[in-house]
């Protein structure tokens, strides 16, 4: 009887303080190093074809031939309602801002919404409202070689926000000039 | 004299378990969410906004090459301080600057001859000959868009076929 009473005493104690001590050095740890990122997202990606940038036809030459050396495959084209013209000031103290936006139709017809983004958007609504070119939801936007990247994303988010999820880019009209 | 006994036997012990719970629970919080190696990016690169960048999923190491693209001008501060005079000299000139983490910072022309000799190299250690790289290219915001698309460019005559660009994801303006 004495014997099983004296058992009964010790119990098995689990010591949970320095267990303790080393997890709150762990968590210490992890806390101090944690550092979240922004969340990044990607875009799919392709170099317009020649055939984009008829303008540039030294480029496009060399581009050719440039392929043929590589043996890469053919680019693919890119056909789209309307191709949308990003304009940024030229010159050395060009801050890359946006200074017009200017939309030219399939048929040829361009027209200057001037640097504001909302006009844009309500031109774009216009055109797809009124139904007047069938839609293939396709558009290209074309910036200057000067012009901010974050400005591009600006008119491709503006583009997507109206339905337009075919979003390519061709090479900036003065590429020619900037891009050698 | 046994009142005293008494009071050894009922010491105050706190109850440390649900304590120990808690910590646990935010420990597994932070060992989940904790990433030292962000894959290849460079911090130093503040990519553009974007509502339409899709969400990226986990890209697989051997398959994927990270550009993180930007000018000297625009790295921060610290960085540039950082740099050593013969870095800062080689780099000066060009009219923008390639991070691959890991290795030195390349100028453009650089980065356009390492990019034949990566493709190369990845041609020949792939089985079927064929190279699947996908090429992240990571701008910076206030980069000109003609740095990327030369760097586009550079990337296509090296023979590398996939690319995509790469985003903060949410809505409103960049910085």
């Amino acid at each position: 009887m004495r014997k099983s009473a004296a058992n009964n005493d010790s119990k098995v104690v689990l010591p949970i303080t320095p267990m303790l001590d080393m997890t709150f050095q762990l968590l210490f740890f992890f806390v101090a190093n944690f550092n979240p990122a922004d969340l990044e997202g990607s875009m799919d990606l392709a170099l317009p074809s020649a055939s984009d940038d008829k303008k540039d036809a030294k480029a496009a030459k060399e581009e050719k031939d440039v392929d043929k050396e590589a043996g890469a495959d053919k680019d693919p084209v890119f056909e789209a309602d309307y191709t949308i013209k990003v304009r940024t000031q030229g010159g050395e103290n060009s801050d890359g801002s946006i200074t017009d936006i200017a939309i030219r139709s399939i048929s040829g017809k361009e027209k200057s919404v001037g640097a504001d983004l909302k006009a844009l958007e309500d031109y774009l609504t216009e055109l797809k409202g009124g139904g007047k070119e069938k839609s293939k939801d396709a558009i290209k936007i074309q910036g200057d070689s000067r012009l901010r990247i974050k400005h591009v994303m600006e008119v491709m988010d503006a583009c997507r926000k109206l339905g337009y999820t075919n979003i390519s880019f061709v090479k900036p009209e003065d590429f020619a000039t900037h891009g050698r | 004299m046994s009142h005293g006994g008494g009071g050894d036997e009922n010491a105050a012990e706190p109850d440390l378990t649900p304590l120990l719970d808690l910590v646990l629970q935010l420990l597994m919080f932070f060992i989940v969410n904790v990433n030292f190696v962000k894959e290849q990016v460079s911090q130093d690169v503040i990519l553009p906004k974007s509502a339409s960048a899709k969400a990226v999923e986990k890209a697989d190491a051997k398959g994927t090459l990270f550009l993180n693209q930007t000018t000297e001008g625009l790295l921060p501060e610290k960085v540039r301080n950082a740099l050593k005079p013969e870095e800062k000299a080689r780099i000066g000139g060009s009219s923008s600057i390639v991070l691959v983490p890991g290795k030195p910072i390349k100028t453009f022309l650089e980065a356009k001859s390492w990019l034949k000799d990566e493709y190369e190299t990845r041609r020949q250690l792939s089985k079927s000959g064929e190279v699947e790289t996908v090429v992240y290219l990571r701008p910076h915001e206030n980069l000109e868009l003609v740095e990327l698309f030369k760097l586009m460019e550079a990337i296509k005559s090296a023979g590398f076929k996939n690319m995509k660009v790469r985003a903060r994801v949410g809505r409103g303006k960049s910085s």
